[in-house]
């Protein structure tokens, strides 16, 4: 390896590092996860209390009084509050799945270089073997003249298979880290699979809210509707926001 | 503090770094060492044992690089997919009262429009309006939340998936760490095969039978290849000296010293020196250090301290050691790969400014 394929391994080790580490930053937010979690779940169980007994206050008011505006108005800040924590919630659900997604891919990356170099094991453990078969077919000739090598010859007929076995050996390396490889090919797409379904939930949920708002929208304006018609007092239809 | 974590991992980084330089350059000067000595062999020499521990020492160097690069290697694989030990999460959204919430909506507003179906006041037409206006609406909603839940239905078989990927692939990590740990062992198999080669290469090529190693215990030194130790001493051999470790006492007495370039994990020597005694089993010594430190530091780089203890029936041997500060600790002696190579660990308690713990690699004077 030459002066600068260190520095580019290093570069690489450092990138890669930095780069889990900054996960591992984002990801430190196991616990902010879930507190948003519970905050959504908590908007949810306000609005749902709220939304639950709706129909059964307004209908104990007169179609003017003021009060049918304002506790449907409270029953839509908590359907709102509850999208928007529920917004927070998949957003940073979806952070967390993206960056899982970056690292998935960019081991992937570095795995796949690492499998190709293990195919040096190989040829390093052949070249090895080779080497010593020279050295026992020297050794053979010196047994020759002096038997007293025989012990060592045993030793080094030993040491033989030792690296025949190794070459074998890198083989199967080589074979597991192809299978790691896969592995980890499935498991990018599976994030990225996972993070894009997020995304679509994010997004529906976006959809969802603004009919949430079409809705409470379209409630008022019957209140208002029912009170206009009953001449009992004006009432405003509600301005809609813009989603 | 994200700083601080970051700059900590780049560091470690540097350390991580797996290279393969170190044991194809240990390697090459093994191999070029003495490219004749198999064939030289049988003539012999007087010269020719030192040329033979020569050749083993490089030979050693090579066993133990190519060793911890493997190790290295293992240990990059653990840390840079360590993340695939975080499972993936399943998301808890909280769905409750919805689908009822627009089922109940309808209902309500359904039921008013047929209450005021035939109704011809224009008031009631006029509500009538409005309700379907708000009838519309709740079919929108209703579509919307169905959409979403099943979006959010979609996310979770996508999580299940993930999650089995990651599992699968938590195995294969598994399967490749333990192809490398089989690596690693076999390296050592290797180092102390070549070791045991050289020193009955030395031997034969003296003219000597396999001698008898110098203690002999119920504990043979085969290593882990399964060579046998030599069978026979020759008569001119002197007696064989008392029984106490399970390889030579020579293996751990005498003076050894930090090699230039030698091996070394936490501080690195500029100097370090070694004495170790024997008598009737006690085991005495000396250790005598300079570590490098960081310029700028005030941390002392000197390190001294006298060790005792008995010598015991096992390859590692862990003396007491106090230094010259009157710390306590440990040492441990660890025979190398080859007979003219010692590892040590020593281990003190801790003294602000102080070379507490170390772990080194030594050659024989």
């Amino acid at each position: 390896m030459s002066a600068s394929g260190d520095i580019d391994a290093r570069a690489r080790c450092m990138l890669t590092l930095l780069f889990v580490s900054s996960i591992a930053l984002a990801q430190q937010q196991p616990d902010s996860l879930t507190a948003l979690q519970q905050a959504a779940e908590q908007r949810t169980s306000e609005w749902d209390g709220l939304a639950r007994t709706l129909e059964g206050k307004i209908a104990r008011m007169l179609p003017c009084d003021a009060r049918v505006r304002t506790t449907i108005e409270e029953v839509n800040r908590a359907s709102d509050a509850r999208l928007a924590a529920l917004g927070k919630y998949l957003q940073a659900a979806a952070s967390e799945a993206s960056a899982a997604s970056q690292l998935a891919a960019r081991t992937l990356a570095e795995q796949e270089g690492l499998a190709r170099e293990l195919e040096l094991e190989r040829a390093e453990a052949d070249q090895q073997r080779i080497a010593v078969d020279a050295q026992l077919s020297e050794l053979a000739e010196s047994l020759k003249r002096r038997g007293q090598l025989a012990e060592a010859q045993k030793t080094l007929a030993a040491i033989a298979e030792l690296v025949r076995e190794r070459v074998a050996g890198a083989q199967q390396q080589a074979a597991k880290r192809a299978a790691l490889v896969t592995a980890l090919r499935e498991l990018t797409g599976a994030y990225q699979a996972r993070e894009k379904s997020l995304q679509t939930e994010s997004a529906a949920l976006a959809i969802e809210a603004s009919r949430w708002g079409d809705y409470y929208a379209a409630r008022i304006a019957r209140a208002h509707t029912e009170c206009s018609i009953t001449n009992q007092g004006p009432s405003r239809p509600l301005q809609r926001k813009k989603q | 503090m994200k700083r601080a974590i970051i700059i900590g991992v780049s560091v470690l980084c540097l350390f991580a770094e797996t290279n393969r330089d170190a044991y194809r350059t240990a390697y090459r000067e093994w191999r070029e060492a003495d490219p004749n000595l198999e064939r030289d062999s049988g003539a012999g020499g007087s010269d020719f044992a030192s040329r033979v521990n020569a050749v083993a020492s490089r030979a050693a160097k090579y066993g133990i690089e190519r060793g911890s690069f493997i190790r290295k290697m293992q240990a990059d694989l653990e840390h840079n997919l360590g993340w695939l030990e975080s499972p993936v999460r399943e998301l808890q959204e909280p769905t409750r009262g919805v689908r009822e919430n627009v089922a109940s909506e309808t209902a309500v507003v359904r039921r008013n429009l047929e209450t005021f179906s035939n109704d011809p006041d224009p008031g009631i037409q006029q509500l009538r309006a409005a309700l379907d206006r708000e009838s519309q609406t709740l079919a929108s909603l209703a579509n919307a939340v169905a959409e979403r839940q099943s979006a959010a239905d979609a996310a979770k078989s996508a999580a299940a998936a993930a999650e089995q990927a990651r599992l699968k692939a938590g195995a294969e990590e598994r399967e490749a760490i333990g192809a490398l740990q089989a690596a690693a062992e076999q390296a050592g198999r290797e180092s102390a095969n070549w070791a045991e080669y050289y020193r009955k290469l030395a031997e034969a090529a003296r003219g000597e039978a396999a001698p008898v190693p110098a203690t002999t215990t119920a504990v043979p030194s085969s290593p882990a290849g399964g060579i046998s130790p030599p069978a026979m001493a020759p008569a001119s051999v002197p007696p064989a000296p008392k029984v106490i470790t399970p390889l030579p006492l020579s293996r751990y007495t005498g003076a050894w010293t930090f090699p230039d370039g030698g091996l070394s994990h936490g501080p690195q020597p500029q100097f370090l020196d070694l004495v170790v005694h024997e008598e009737n089993g006690h085991a005495s010594g000396t250790l005598f250090a300079r570590f490098k430190v960081p310029a700028g530091s005030k941390d002392d780089p000197v390190l001294r301290f006298d060790f005792t203890g008995e010598f015991r029936n096992s390859r590692n041997q862990v003396f007491a050691l106090e230094t010259s500060d009157g710390a306590k600790g440990t040492i441990e002696l660890i025979p190398g790969p080859a007979f003219n190579l010692l590892e040590v660990n020593f281990l003190t308690d801790a003294k602000p400014g102080k070379i507490r713990q170390g772990n080194v690699v030594l050659v024989k004077k």
